[in-house]
């Protein structure tokens, strides 16, 4: 069992093209002005249908870690263990689940500084890590 | 109006059941508890139930209905998550009973999942069969729960300072309970430094944080009070004083901060239902998928302040002997993970004076408080004498 790939559909693509090219997007919404992620097809505040893509700064701060020890996604995990899931807040408000990445990932401390940094998983495939910040 | 009531618990051996099925071992458990309740398969008009965990089910009221050779009025699936599911059998059973729609319900949840889990799969959690992380979990090696009770466990240290011993106190107390119960998986007793001890899963999230795989089911049966009247059956009932629920979201990536949860809305309906506050409980069972759950549960009910869970637990006011003790068959941690079924199976047993050594003097009023997902969906049952 290989480690999967993000399931894309029609309504994520544009995030996920973006990655690849090195940029971290959210949605938002034109009617009530909300960010939010994951991209949906309405806004989860309002429900308008009026959505616009934003860049964000890729900046943000931990708002809570995990080191894992246990593949517990399965033996494709193991030569990753142990490694570090983080939820960032990025400095739009928004959060977002991630892993995070570098030579002081063991030892982070909610708040810490992070930026985002792209890896490449497959062919035009990025995930959107985070990096503690120099 | 029929005053709904429940007459009937069935529990069958809980751990390794190897060959059993999950089908199998819900059908037992119907069976016990309605010949607990002194009824009759003929009594039975209603069938509610929750699918497994570990194996894809589809239709399994009507399987299961089958199974046991019942032709119910009434056979659902209902799938909320953790302990909402089965509160919300028992609220449709209420309801079932209290508009006429049927006589006597039963509900049941129950698995196979200490056996029947695929090879190379870890976690508590459906694995192959659980989907909607595809894209902004499991691509970044979230998986299973343990990794998402671990980042709601370090916000909530990070939020109030709560400390590793604090959470042991709620697996050390759980041990203590299941060594009462002679039908618990676990019963050997933990001490603090072989909590400390224990390896991470997930950090903070060690192993002894982490609740059973369990085989094993249980099942209530509600009835009316007339109806159990009529027939003279032998158990003491147990009245459904009030239910409460609430919603805020699915997937760790959507987690709310740890003050933002539905744990306490839902406890707070149920006691406006049933007209009782915190201090009329004499006990309460909480859905403790991980040790934080126990924490935010006794916050949830009200038994002490937002962010002083672990404080609470750490004095011991979780254990029995203390005026509201929590989880006293030894819970998800230490007795078996039946999805908060026998949660409600031991509060109907404390209410009936019937639980050994285990028993709360006087136990009159008991909450069966649980979440399900990460703190995802919560819901509260007070139960108490009839
Ligand atoms: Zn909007």
């Amino acid at each position: 069992m290989d480690k999967p790939l993000p399931v894309i559909t029609p309504t994520t693509e544009p995030f996920w093209r973006a990655c690849a090219e090195g940029r971290l997007l959210l949605r938002r919404c034109q009617t009530c002005g909300s960010l939010f992620h994951y991209p949906r097809q309405a806004c989860p505040s309002c429900w308008s249908e009026a959505l616009e893509w934003r860049e964000s700064s890729g900046r943000g701060a931990i708002w809570s870690f995990s080191q894992v020890h246990v593949a517990l996604g399965g033996d494709a995990w193991k030569d990753e263990l142990p490694y570090t899931v983080v939820i960032v807040e990025l400095d739009e408000g928004v959060r977002m689940l991630s892993r995070l990445v570098g030579s002081a990932a063991d030892e982070p401390a909610v708040g810490d500084r992070v930026q985002v940094e792209f890896f490449r998983q497959a062919e035009g495939v990025c995930l959107p890590y985070f990096r503690l910040e120099r | 109006m029929p005053e709904p009531v429940i007459v009937g618990i069935g529990e069958t051996r809980v751990g390794e059941l190897p060959g059993s099925t999950s089908v199998e071992l819900q059908a037992e458990a119907v069976r016990l508890a309605v010949q607990d309740a002194g009824l009759e398969k003929g009594d039975l008009d209603g069938l509610l139930t929750c699918p497994p965990y570990s194996t894809a089910h589809s239709m399994l009221g009507l399987q299961v209905s089958e199974y046991l050779g019942l032709r119910p009025r009434v056979a659902a699936t209902i799938d909320v998550g953790g302990t909402p599911s089965i509160l919300t059998m028992l609220e449709t059973a209420v309801s079932l009973v209290r508009d006429h729609r049927c006589t006597a319900v039963v509900c049941v949840f129950g698995e196979n999942q200490r056996t029947s889990r695929p090879r190379g799969v870890r976690g508590t959690v459906r694995a192959a069969t659980v989907r909607g992380g595809e894209a902004w979990e499991e691509p970044f090696g979230v998986s299973g729960m343990a990794i998402a009770y671990a980042l709601l466990m370090r916000r909530y240290m990070y939020r109030y300072g709560a400390t590793r011993e604090q959470f042991g106190a709620v697996a050390i107390a759980a041990r203590k309970h299941a060594l009462l119960n002679p039908n618990a998986q676990l019963r050997a007793p933990l001490s603090m430094d072989e909590y400390l001890a224990s390896p991470m899963v997930a950090s903070p999230i060690c192993r002894r944080d982490c609740s059973l795989v369990s085989d094993g089911a249980g099942a209530v049966v509600v009835t009316s009070r007339a109806y159990a009247t009529g027939r003279a059956l032998a158990r003491r009932a147990v009245a459904v004083l009030g239910h409460g629920s609430r919603v805020s979201h699915r997937s760790i990536n959507q987690l709310p901060d740890v003050d933002e949860l539905p744990l306490a809305s839902a406890a707070a309906e149920a006691y406006a239902r049933a007209g009782l506050s915190a201090r009329d409980l004499h006990f309460a069972q909480i859905h403790d998928a991980f040790t934080i759950s126990t924490l935010l549960g006794v916050e949830g009910l009200g038994l002490c302040a937002v962010g002083e869970g672990g404080r609470y637990a750490a004095e011991g006011l979780i254990e029995l002997g203390s005026p509201v003790p929590i989880n006293t068959h030894g819970g998800h941690l230490a007795q078996a993970h039946i999805g908060g079924m026998l949660h409600v199976v031991e509060t109907v047993r404390q209410l009936r004076g019937e639980a050994g050594a285990r028993q709360v003097p006087g136990a009159r009023v008991g909450a069966v408080l649980g979440n399900g997902g990460v703190e995802s969906a919560a819901s509260c049952t007070l139960l108490g004498e009839a």
